[in-house]
C-alpha cells in the first residue's frame, strides 16, 4: 500500500463496508446469515446488490471523487469490473479518504489509487462506482435495523 | 429395609474409543473431556440401566474404571441393586495434538493470505479454510477454545460443520455476541475445549466415571 497512514488497530470486529458506513458495532457481510446484513438483500457478493442497499440508506450514485461540500461520498472498488464488489471507501471531509482493510486495521488514504491493484501492488482492483449522500444523514441503518429486529 | 432387586452389570468398555466419541463437557468448573453414555450405549449389554442422574468419581486410568465397574457387577451379584447413572471416560490423545497444530496452521496461512479481504463468502474459498471445515466434528471444541481465549473469524467454518446457527438475530454481525452465542452452543451440548492448564494431546490416560450404586 502506499500513502496511507494507520489510524486503528486490527479488528474483526467490523468490515470496509460497515466503516464507510458509520457502523463499527455490527460486520456487514452477505457471507452468512450471522453476520449482520438488510433483511431483504439479496446474499451475494454482487455489485448492484451492494448499490441497490446504499441507495436504501440514502446515497445516489454520482460521477466522481472529488470534494463536494454538504456531501459524503464513497467509492466502490471491484476487481471484477464491477461484476462484484471487493472494498468499500469513505471520503472524509478534507478530501482524503478512509478505509477498513478487512479484518486488519483502519487507515486514512490520501488518494483511491492507494487501494487499487496495478502490476504486483497487491489491492482491490479499480474503483468502479461512485456513490453521494448528504453530510449528517442517518444513513437509514437505523431504519434497516429497525425492521430487522 | 431396603428392598434389593438383582441386577447383573458387565463391564462396559469393549474395544477402543474412537475420537468421534469424545464430548466436552463443563463438570463442576472443571472443563473435563469425556465420552457420553450414549456413545457407549452401543458397546453396553441390552439390560444396562440408563443414566439418570449424576455422581461422580474420578479414576486415573480407564482399568481402574473397569474395576470399578467389575466391583458393581460384584455387588449387583451379591443382591444390590446397582444402577450406572452416568458414565463418561475423559483422556488424552496424542492424536489431539496434531489436530490443534494442523488447525492452527490452517488458520495462520488462511489468515494471511485473506485477511485483507473484505466479505467473508470470498474469504471462506479459501482452500485453508475450506480445509478447516473438512476437518469434521472432531475440530469442534478445540475452535470453541479459540474463540474463548480471542475473537476469530471461525463462525462459517462452526456453521458449515454443525449446519448449526445459534446467532439470534438482534446479534448478527457482533462479533461479540455471535461469540458468546457460540460458546452458549457449545456448553449446552457438552462441548468444551480444554481444561484450563491442560496440556492437549500429551498422550497420558485417565477417565473420570460418574455413576452411583441405587439400593432401592
Amino acid at each position: 500500500l502506499e500513502n496511507f497512514k494507520k489510524t486503528s488497530e486490527e479488528t474483526i470486529n467490523y468490515n470496509c463496508l460497515s466503516w464507510a458506513l458509520h457502523d463499527t458495532r455490527r460486520k456487514w457481510d452477505p457471507g452468512s446469515e450471522q453476520y449482520y446484513w438488510p433483511k431483504g438483500a439479496a446474499t451475494n457478493g454482487l455489485m448492484g446488490t451492494l448499490i441497490g442497499i446504499l441507495k436504501e440508506l440514502g446515497f445516489a450514485m454520482c460521477s466522481d471523487g472529488s470534494l463536494e461540500v454538504g456531501f459524503e461520498k464513497i467509492a466502490i472498488y471491484s476487481m471484477s469490473g464491477g461484476v462484484a464488489w471487493d472494498h468499500v471507501a469513505r471520503q472524509l471531509p478534507d478530501g482524503q479518504w478512509t478505509s477498513k482493510l478487512g479484518e486488519l486495521l483502519d487507515i486514512t488514504h490520501t488518494d483511491l489509487e492507494s487501494l487499487t491493484r496495478s502490476g504486483n501492488k497487491p489491492g482491490y482492483g479499480e474503483v468502479s462506482w461512485f456513490l453521494k449522500r448528504p453530510l449528517g444523514t442517518d444513513g437509514g441503518e437505523t431504519k434497516i435495523a429497525q425492521t430487522q429486529t | 429395609m431396603a428392598k434389593v432387586t438383582k441386577r447383573k452389570v458387565q463391564p462396559f468398555i469393549r474395544g477402543d474409543l474412537s475420537l468421534s466419541d469424545i464430548w466436552y463437557r463443563e463438570e463442576r468448573g472443571q472443563h473435563v473431556r469425556c465420552v457420553p453414555f450414549s456413545s457407549l450405549r452401543a458397546r453396553l449389554p441390552l439390560d444396562f440401566p440408563a443414566p439418570r442422574a449424576l455422581d461422580a468419581a474420578t479414576f486415573s486410568s480407564v482399568e481402574e474404571v473397569l474395576r470399578q465397574v467389575e466391583g458393581m457387577r460384584v455387588a449387583a451379584t451379591a443382591g444390590a441393586a446397582v444402577t450406572i447413572r452416568k458414565i463418561w471416560l475423559h483422556f488424552d490423545d496424542p492424536s489431539r495434538q496434531q489436530l490443534k497444530e494442523k488447525l492452527d496452521r490452517l488458520y495462520a496461512e488462511w489468515r494471511t493470505a485473506t485477511a485483507h479481504y473484505s466479505r467473508m463468502d470470498q474469504r471462506a474459498m479459501h482452500m485453508a479454510y475450506l480445509s478447516i471445515i473438512g476437518m469434521g466434528p472432531e475440530v469442534i471444541p478445540l475452535i470453541l477454545g479459540k474463540m474463548q481465549e480471542a475473537p476469530g473469524e471461525w463462525f462459517l467454518a462452526l456453521q458449515a460443520i454443525t449446519e448449526a446457527n445459534p446467532v439470534p438475530e438482534e446479534s448478527r454481525g457482533v462479533i461479540s455476541e455471535m461469540t458468546e452465542a457460540w460458546l452458549n452452543w457449545g456448553r449446552e451440548r457438552g462441548y468444551i475445549t480444554r481444561r484450563p492448564g491442560d496440556p492437549a494431546g500429551s498422550g497420558s490416560v485417565s477417565a473420570l466415571a460418574l455413576g452411583e450404586f441405587q439400593k432401592d
